[in-house]
């Protein structure tokens, strides 16, 4: 549990600042909701306008977007691209340090096997992203009920919350097995984001074009909250792809991290 | 007879086509101060490395108290002191804070031990690690390498940074654990404190052992480095006697000679005492010089 523990103090300020900065980007938006109930009409209109390539580009569907939720789902897309950032840097970072700040001498020379400090370090990372998750959960709930005229399904707004969840795992051991495999990654953050945007960029793409391939690429489309507001429910197939490659990432990162060369700095 | 602690057995490591150690074999007896000698990229690292399973083995294998170093290497990091030739360290933390942390993979008490061993080298446990010079974090280094009393002590390369009394300070330090049954494995590229510690040596050159002696037989090999300058240039005959006697890498240049010398210092004086000399100094060839002319 020592690993666990240290890598949580390590980490301690950069998911305080994460949680304050996700918390805050959800708040800033929230206000917009009632004026946005009250303009429906001409937001319609000034939509049209844009063309619906555009408006699906960014992840605007009309018949969820008017609905119940259907804004907040928009503003909560953003909160999940930059909390998917935080995720795979995390996962990144937390493999990768060890290596950059050349403290992997220190730490594999102990008397922990690497199964063991990989499994600390994962779920050291995940219980930070819990309480993220927890946090801007509870703040977009007391925000949406603050500022939000109209009431909403709560079952569907869970479940749209959720994928704050899944988006976070699967990014996070995406991360953890980037860095397993490439010991020497420098920067975390910069990479963190490339790979996010790019998963992003596919998920307009696929929007655009309605290819369904592309569908199978952006973790976007695993857990797409349009397709929630719509259905009630998680896109099954999608959801367990997400999943299973969740797990994959974890078990191959495993694999590789337990019999990695450790180079001399 | 003295239970066997290391024992390495045609090891052999690649980094890609690179060449890290080749077929090496030996073993280190209990209560050993072994000194491992090479000069630079021999492959002392990579060997340190396979044994603390930092690295996997291409192929060949090595045991420490008769435990595989690949498959049971926490067992094996229980009983082991890893002092690395550059300490690093988490940021932000406090001396304290870290050796704490050092100490909890251990699962006993090492304050004592730490505030003991912290005195003797003068190290302020109070403050950040990030402020200390590279000789304090050296002792930081020192201090969780012994803290937990380990029965085999690695060393790579540890005493750069560490002014002259402290490296004596430090040598005494390995000299008590020594004594209190701890084998000390000590790396390192410079002959003369492997001379000062030492039992035994093995000698590393690009990858493979080319020398496994007692300190005592590479003692009577000692290499000194002499430079000489003459008054007079008519000094061929004495260098030619100096060159027969066992002496290597002879540069002569007008009234500068310098060579390295390996055999009876008193043979070698009293020849260069016929000479009308200007200025002579006799002092420790580095080992690189010394493989370059007596291990080739």
């Amino acid at each position: 549990m020592n690993v666990l523990l240290q890598e949580i103090i390590q980490y301690r300020k950069g998911l305080l600042a994460w949680i304050i900065g996700l918390s805050l980007g959800a708040l800033m938006f929230m206000p917009f909701l009632p004026a946005f109930a009250d303009n429906v009409d001409s937001m319609k209109d000034f939509l049209a306008g844009m063309g619906q390539t555009l408006t699906g580009a960014i992840g605007i569907d009309f018949e969820v977007f008017f609905g119940p939720l259907g804004f907040f789902n928009y503003i909560y897309s953003f909160i999940l691209l930059a909390a998917g950032i935080q995720a795979l840097a995390l996962g990144l970072r937390i493999i990768a340090k060890e290596t950059r700040f050349k403290t992997a001498d220190f730490l594999l020379t102990k008397p922990k096997s690497r199964v063991s400090i990989y499994l600390q370090k994962v779920f050291a990372g995940i219980i930070c992203l819990i309480i993220t998750q927890v946090v801007v959960g509870l703040v977009c709930l007391f925000s949406l009920m603050a500022f939000s005229s109209q009431s909403f399904p709560m079952q569907t707004f869970l479940l749209l919350v959720s994928t704050l969840s899944t988006m976070q795992f699967f990014l996070f051991t995406l991360g953890i097995l980037i860095a397993a495999l490439v010991p020497k990654l420098k920067q975390t953050i910069g990479v963190a984001i490339g790979i996010t945007l790019l998963f992003y960029v596919l998920y307009m793409v696929a929007n655009v074009t309605e290819d369904e391939l592309y569908n199978w690429f952006t973790p976007f489309k695993y857990f797409e909250g349009n397709y929630i507001i719509a259905n009630q429910s998680y896109d099954t197939q999608m959801l367990a792809l997400g999943l299973s490659l969740t797990l994959l990432f974890f078990v191959v990162g495993l694999v590789v991290y337990r019999r990695r060369d450790v180079h001399s700095v | 007879m003295a239970n066997t602690v290391i024992e390495i057995q045609n090891l052999t490591k690649y980094y890609g086509k690179h060449r890290g150690i080749e077929d090496i074999s030996f073993s280190i007896e209990e209560g050993e101060i072994f000194g491992f000698i090479g000069p630079n990229g021999a492959g002392k690292s990579t060997t340190i490395r396979l044994l603390l399973s930092l690295i996997f083995p291409s192929s060949g294998n090595a045991r420490i108290f008769g435990k595989d170093c690949f498959t049971q290497a926490p067992e094996i990091a229980m009983q082991v002191g890893y002092l690395p030739a550059e300490v690093f360290y988490y940021d932000g933390m406090k001396v304290v804070d870290l050796l704490k942390y050092a100490a909890s993979f251990y699962g006993k008490d090492c304050m004592p031990r730490i505030k003991q061993l912290a005195e003797r080298l003068e190290l302020d446990l109070s403050r950040k690690i990030d402020d200390l010079s590279y000789g304090n974090k050296k002792k930081v280094g020192i201090v969780q390498g012994l803290a937990h009393s380990p029965q085999l002590i690695v060393l790579d390369e540890p005493t750069g940074g560490l002014d002259p009394l402290m490296q004596q300070t430090f040598f005494d330090l390995l000299r008590e654990e020594n004594e209190r049954g701890a084998t000390v494995f000590f790396s390192s590229h410079i002959l003369s404190e492997v001379q000062r510690l030492c039992n035994r040596v093995a000698i590393l050159k690009e990858g493979q052992l080319i020398k496994l002696q007692k300190m005592s037989e590479l003692q009577a090999e000692s290499y000194k480095k002499v430079r000489l300058v003459t008054r007079t240039p008519e000094a061929n005959g004495a260098l030619q006697a100096i060159v027969q006697m066992g002496a290597a890498n002879m540069a002569v240049d007008e009234n500068t000679a310098s060579f390295i010398y390996k055999g009876d210092l008193n043979a070698m004086l009293t020849v260069l005492g016929g000479l009308e000399l200007q200025d002579l100094t006799i002092e420790e060839p580095d080992l690189e010089e010394i493989f370059l002319h007596y291990y080739r």
